[in-house]
């Protein structure tokens, strides 16, 4: 683990900053605050060898990746490093303090018999010292999950908040054939499919461990909810309900699921306990009730809801009791998402024309608009509250994006043939 | 055997279809001024599988068979004049012929989200269901399954293409 002197190197920064900058100030505390804030220039020279076997091919793509990494984080601006500049040592700082750059990410790989042993620090150059880092070794091929590793507590040291790099990204698509089918996409670029249904798959959500997700499919003709186990690659069904059965959510605690089922045509919210299988009905009303969120206190439910009219998001406590609606603006607001960190609610919002992405307090408070071109859909959040994926069809074919919440910025993440879509984060892979 | 009659009688339905009027004027049936022959043909030959057999063959849902789809309006579960003259001929098909079961399919545009459409195209096939119900159809020959937004007829993204998505689609199973 990282020691982390978060709040320290955040006043640290900010002092080089005040040193070097006067106005760049608030404008780094403002890594939460607004888009056009400056980055902090950080340097990902190479991992320099440090014994046992050479394995320049792995080092070199853990270097590629974390510098990726880093540069999608919202936080630094990659620079590259001046020529012939080694590591920051106790000897001495000076070739980095004049080279523009406020840290050093880097380090060294030690060739392993099976695999590859890093270990890469945070450098602050204006203080001159390093301020943790992190020793991770394991096979070659699991370079780029070391990488992302690395790359989230790098974040984590700077900010206080570890990265989101080292996850997954589940999402249904019909890249390779018309079908829609399961995939997963990790942050070095790869997307594999899950399942060959040769069907419709839609609503993909983990669990908390990110070993199951549950999805819904018609391979039997109908919707059905099922559960897909990564380990065994194996998908069984989640639960045995008449009608449409779509869009579950395990609980923060994994016991339970919500879903929306539908019935003589009206679709409702329940519970199903997945210890006993029993399932209890959550709301009863002739309005369309779909799209359950847990909050991740596991005490509240965010859903979207047509009672009122038009499709709106409602939150109300996990018994179906204080329910309250929570937007007002436009004509059609559904697929609610809750912060991991339970400070804010995505979803997605109609503004004139087109469908796009809106985040609020979760307390409350004014809605603010993520994104700007084309149709936009299916918020989902990282672990780490910064970001959200979404689909995206501004270029055409539907895709997968992600956003910087609190800044704005837009990082296409798949291309292709083909519509990519429900993209659902899931939490740090461990 | 199963495969290739499927997809002869898409191949008939898409050859037959190419003359309707974009409004669903139905050749079928005898209430569209269609001839005998293509009478023939709807009742003998056009027992379409359920669409998720047939989006297995091409990869879309094609209308055709021998009823037609209902249209609706954007985030609307309500049925038109139009919507209710088309199911008063359909609600006549099946008075003429007893016995075969039919499966409303409901059907989304893509725009807004996909569980909510899926939760509106179940609604919209529910009203066309109890639409024929109160036209004398027996409730139980009726089923219902919705594909929300997810078998687009098209995928353009313009008023005319999200107008044929958005529709109730009524595939005849035959009898038992």
């Amino acid at each position: 683990m990282i020691t982390c002197g978060g709040k320290a190197l955040i006043l640290v920064v900010c002092t080089v900053l005040l040193l070097i900058n006067a106005r760049a100030e608030a404008q780094v505390r403002g890594e939460i605050s607004r888009p056009g804030s400056v980055l902090v220039p950080v340097s990902v020279p190479g991992l320099e060898w440090g014994g046992g076997e050479t394995r320049p091919a792995a080092a070199a793509r853990f270097n590629e990746l974390l510098a990726e990494d880093l540069r999608r984080s919202g936080i630094f601006n990659v620079v590259d490093p001046p020529r012939d500049l080694g590591l920051p040592s106790s000897d001495g700082y000076g070739g980095w303090s004049s080279a523009g750059v406020l840290g050093v990410v880097g380090g060294s790989y030690t060739g392993t018999p099976g695999g590859i042993t890093v270990e890469v620090r945070f450098f602050d150059v204006a203080a001159g010292r390093s301020l943790g880092g992190r020793r991770l070794n394991g096979s070659v091929d699991a370079v780029s999950a070391m990488a992302h590793q690395v790359a989230d507590g790098v974040m984590e040291i700077v900010t206080g908040r570890e990265g989101p790099f080292h996850s997954w990204i589940a999402f249904v698509s019909d890249r390779e054939e018309h079908f829609r089918e399961l995939y997963v996409y990790s942050f070095d670029g790869a997307v594999s499919r899950l399942t060959a249904h040769r069907s419709i798959t839609m609503a993909p959500a983990w669990n908390r461990d990110a070993t199951r997700i549950a999805f819904t499919s018609f391979k039997s003709g109908k919707p059905v909810l099922y559960g897909y186990d990564l380990s065994s690659g194996n998908d069984s069904r989640l639960a045995h309900r008449h009608g449409v059965n779509v869009g579950a959510a395990w609980a923060p605690q994994g016991l339970s699921l919500l879903f929306s089922r539908e019935v003589e045509g009206n679709s409702d919210l329940y519970i199903l306990d997945l210890g006993n299988e029993r399932t209890r009905r959550l709301t009863r009303h002739w309005g369309i009730d779909v799209d359950p969120a847990w909050s991740p206190d596991g005490r509240s439910v965010a859903f979207c809801s047509s009672r009122g009219g038009t499709p709106q998001v409602y939150v109300m406590k996990k018994d179906g009791s204080d329910m309250r609606r929570v937007t007002f603006e436009g004509s059609y607001n559904c697929s609610p998402a809750w912060s991991p960190d339970g400070r804010h609610l995505a979803w997605t919002g109609r503004v004139g024309r087109y469908f796009q992405i809106l985040a609020m307090p979760a307390v409350g408070g004014k809605p603010r608009q993520l994104t700007f071109e084309g149709e936009n859909e299916d918020p989902s959040w990282s672990p780490d509250s910064r970001f959200l994926a979404f689909s995206s069809k501004r270029t055409g074919d539907r895709d997968l994006y992600m956003v910087h919440a609190a800044r704005g910025i837009i990082t296409r993440l798949t291309s292709g043939p083909g519509d990519d879509a429900a993209p659902t984060w899931s939490g740090r892979l461990r | 055997m199963r495969v290739a009659v499927t997809m002869t009688v898409t191949a008939l339905c898409v050859l037959v279809m190419a003359g309707c009027s974009a409004q669903g004027e139905s050749v079928f049936g005898g209430w569209g001024g269609g001839t005998r022959d293509q009478d023939r043909v709807a009742s003998e030959e056009l027992a379409a599988e359920p669409s998720i057999n047939q989006f297995e063959e091409i990869g879309a849902v094609a209308s055709g068979g021998p009823l037609e789809d209902v249209s609706f309006e954007f985030d609307s579960v309500q049925l038109s004049e139009d919507a209710m003259a088309v199911l008063e001929r359909n609600a006549a098909w099946a008075a003429t012929h007893p016995g075969s079961r039919i499966e409303v399919e409901g059907h989304c545009d893509e725009r807004g989200t996909s569980e909510y459409n899926l939760a509106l195209g179940a609604r919209r096939a529910r009203a066309v269901v109890d639409g024929l119900v109160a036209l004398g159809v027996d409730s139980d020959r009726l089923s219902t399954v919705s594909y929300g937004e997810e078998l687009p007829l098209c995928k353009d993204a313009n008023p005319d293409c999200w107008r044929r998505n958005r529709r109730a689609r009524l595939v005849d199973l035959g009898t038992d």
